[in-house]
């Protein structure tokens, strides 16, 4: 009896030491950073591994960094769509939200997206702060300058979170929007009054006599001559110089994509 | 002798008859007796006739030119006549009609106005009544929020009168051509560069447009564009003229010529012409109308008489003009504005739009 329950107990423990072997494998896979185009040093992905795994553990909100050479390997509906694929395949993030964020760059196309999980981790990078934290990399990734552009990305998202912590995250300014806003509901305001002012006066002389048409317009001439063409150009505007990204929503959480 | 003013009497009790909109009929107000106009004009030809006559009697007997010397020119614009009822004298402007007795209260009309050549082709009968021009004008008051709160309560309708205004009608042709410049655009973007490409084309539409019986008020007395705005008249129920609708109510002769009118029905068919042909322009961007050249053809000019209730009201001392269309109760006016429930609706207005935007722009940046 007591062998059954030994070995018993022997295959329990067998397969549960299986499968924490198999989640340790799929953790192996993807650490905090995964350099699969290889565009690291060794010691640059120590590092950065380094850095990203202090902060990740310091705000419970995994900061994660993928290279690959083609994100369709991952999903080919779109470099976003594969961030956060990857993201929910290997079940980032940490704390029972699986709280995080996650840079891809795909260098076939020069592809990046950025992906927001978890109540914390999108209370830290709202819209605002994504478009913010793109612009302390791209600029590094454009020069090809990649591990300036990934540590810079790990120190601002700890700065982020920090703040976050502190319950200052950072936010835009709606000074300008919200006077904005005032002046266009002044405006409507003012065009509401002035309709019902006009209304007070319902006298106006009359410059047609339509009312008393007997018979139809006759059109007898009705010519349409084309006399010149002209031509006038302006330059689009350009959030940033170098590429043009844009903010995704998708996979139960946000970020943004775009090319450097 | 004759006079020159007619009361129409109630064959049954001798009562002064009135033209009631809402029956269009006379009726008197004593027995209750009701008439067809076709009835009491048939009766009263014959006195109708006299009355004229004895108007036109009157004006060649008397030497006026003296009385002009002595009195300027405000002698020519009154005249005097002597009610048949109670036999006082009735002071009334050259071109009364159709007036009321101030002693016995018995309307009158003054044939002679409409006699000859100065017969109106048509008249349109009131239809309604001063209870429903009354009503027409609380109505109108509703709804106002920049209208001061004591106006409807303090101020008292001063006078409501029915008049028959005399109008020119005018038939006729507008034949003409008008240009436009119109444009359409294409937008196309191509690498860094937005590009605006702009055809102009030089538009050109002709053609013609008939009206019929364009009124223009023929009484200098009548604001114009109180009359223009309380149109249209619904011409299917006009009737050949007769003096049988018009007591109970004002009535003046033209007192402004068929040429002086003539200009503002020119002015309105060529712009009915104008906004027609516009209308054919379609598929532009723009469309501005760089000339116009329209003829008119002029037919013929009728005369006749429309019914419009006037209520003057007052109001810290200014006075304030309705008029209401007699047949169909379109009412039109001016009203006082409150400057301070115009800044009040402003800012009941602007408050909570602000407040919603500032509160949805505050939780967005959260």
């Amino acid at each position: 009896m007591k062998k059954r329950v030994l070995s018993l107990l022997l295959v329990l423990v067998t397969v549960l030491a299986l499968c924490a072997a198999a989640a340790g494998q799929s953790e192996a896979q993807l650490g905090y950073v995964t350099d699969r185009a290889q565009l690291l040093g060794k010691s640059q992905l120590a590092q950065l591994e380094k850095m990203a795994g202090a902060v990740s553990r310091q705000f419970q909100v995994g900061v994660y960094i993928v290279t690959v050479e083609d994100f369709r390997s991952i999903h080919s509906d779109g470099v976003y769509k594969a961030t956060y694929t990857l993201y929910h395949n290997h079940s980032l993030g940490l704390g029972p939200d699986r709280d995080g964020i996650l840079l891809l760059l795909s260098m076939d196309d020069r592809d990046w997206a950025m992906f927001c999980y978890g109540k914390r981790c999108e209370y830290a990078f709202n819209s605002h702060g994504q478009k913010q934290l793109e612009k302390v990399f791209l600029d590094n990734f454009r020069e090809n300058d990649w591990y300036g552009g990934f540590s810079d990305y790990i120190r601002n998202c700890g700065a982020y979170l920090a703040a976050a912590e502190a319950g200052k995250p950072l936010r835009a300014s709606p000074l300008v929007a919200i006077l904005v806003a005032v002046g266009l509901c002044l405006l409507a305001a003012a065009v509401i009054v002035t309709i019902i002012w006009e209304k007070m006066n319902t006298v106006h002389s009359k410059s047609t006599a339509n009312a008393y048409i007997t018979q139809a317009l006759q059109l007898t001439e009705k010519t349409d001559t084309f006399t010149h063409k002209t031509t006038s150009r302006r330059k689009i505007e350009r959030s940033s110089s170098g590429g043009s990204s844009r903010s995704e929503s998708g996979g139960s959480g946000s970020g943004r994509s775009g090319k450097f | 002798m004759p006079t020159e003013i007619t009361n129409y009497q109630c064959p049954a009790c001798t009562g002064p008859l009135r033209f009631v909109g809402a029956s269009g009929k006379l009726e008197c107000e004593y027995c209750g007796s009701s008439f067809q106009a076709a009835e009491i004009q048939a009766l009263y030809a014959e006195k109708e006739h006299q009355a004229a006559q004895a108007g036109q009697e009157a004006e060649s007997q008397w030497d006026t030119s003296g009385i002009c010397r002595d009195w300027g020119v405000e002698a020519e614009a009154i005249k005097a006549y002597s009610c048949p009822s109670c036999g006082a004298e009735l002071l009334c402007d050259a071109t009364t009609a159709a007036t009321a007795c101030p002693y016995c209260g018995n309307p009158s009309v003054v044939p002679g106005q409409f006699s000859g050549a100065l017969r109106p082709d048509y008249i349109l009968p009131f239809r309604l009544s001063k209870e429903d021009a009354i009503r027409a004008l609380k109505r109108h008051y509703l709804k106002k929020p920049l209208l001061p709160a004591t106006f409807s309560k303090a101020n008292h309708l001063q006078e409501i009168k029915g008049v028959y205004v005399p109008f020119w009608m005018y038939d006729g042709r507008a034949d003409g051509s008008v240009r436009f410049h119109a444009t359409q655009t294409h937008t196309y973007s191509s690498g860094d560069y937005e590009t605006t490409e702009t055809s102009h084309y030089d538009v050109r539409r002709a053609g013609a447009i008939a009206f019929e019986k364009i009124p223009v008020d023929a009484s200098s007395k009548m604001p114009d564009d109180y009359m223009d705005s309380i149109e249209p008249y619904d011409y299917a129920d006009l009737k050949p003229f007769s003096t049988a609708y018009l007591p109970g109510f004002l009535a003046d002769k033209y007192d402004v010529s068929l040429e002086s009118s003539r200009q503002r029905a020119d002015q309105r068919c060529a712009g009915s012409l104008a906004q027609a042909l516009a209308g054919t322009v379609t598929g532009y961007a723009t469309c501005i109308e760089t000339a116009r050249d329209i003829c008119l053809h002029r037919g013929k000019v009728h005369y006749a008489l429309l019914p419009v209730w006037l209520l003057n009201t007052k109001w810290e001392g200014k006075d304030f003009l309705f008029a209401v269309n007699g047949q169909t109760g379109k009412l039109v006016g001016k009203l006082p504005v409150s400057p301070r429930r115009a800044i009040g609706l402003f800012a009941a207005i602007a408050a909570p739009l602000i407040a919603i935007s500032v509160t949805a722009l505050l939780l967005m940046v959260r």
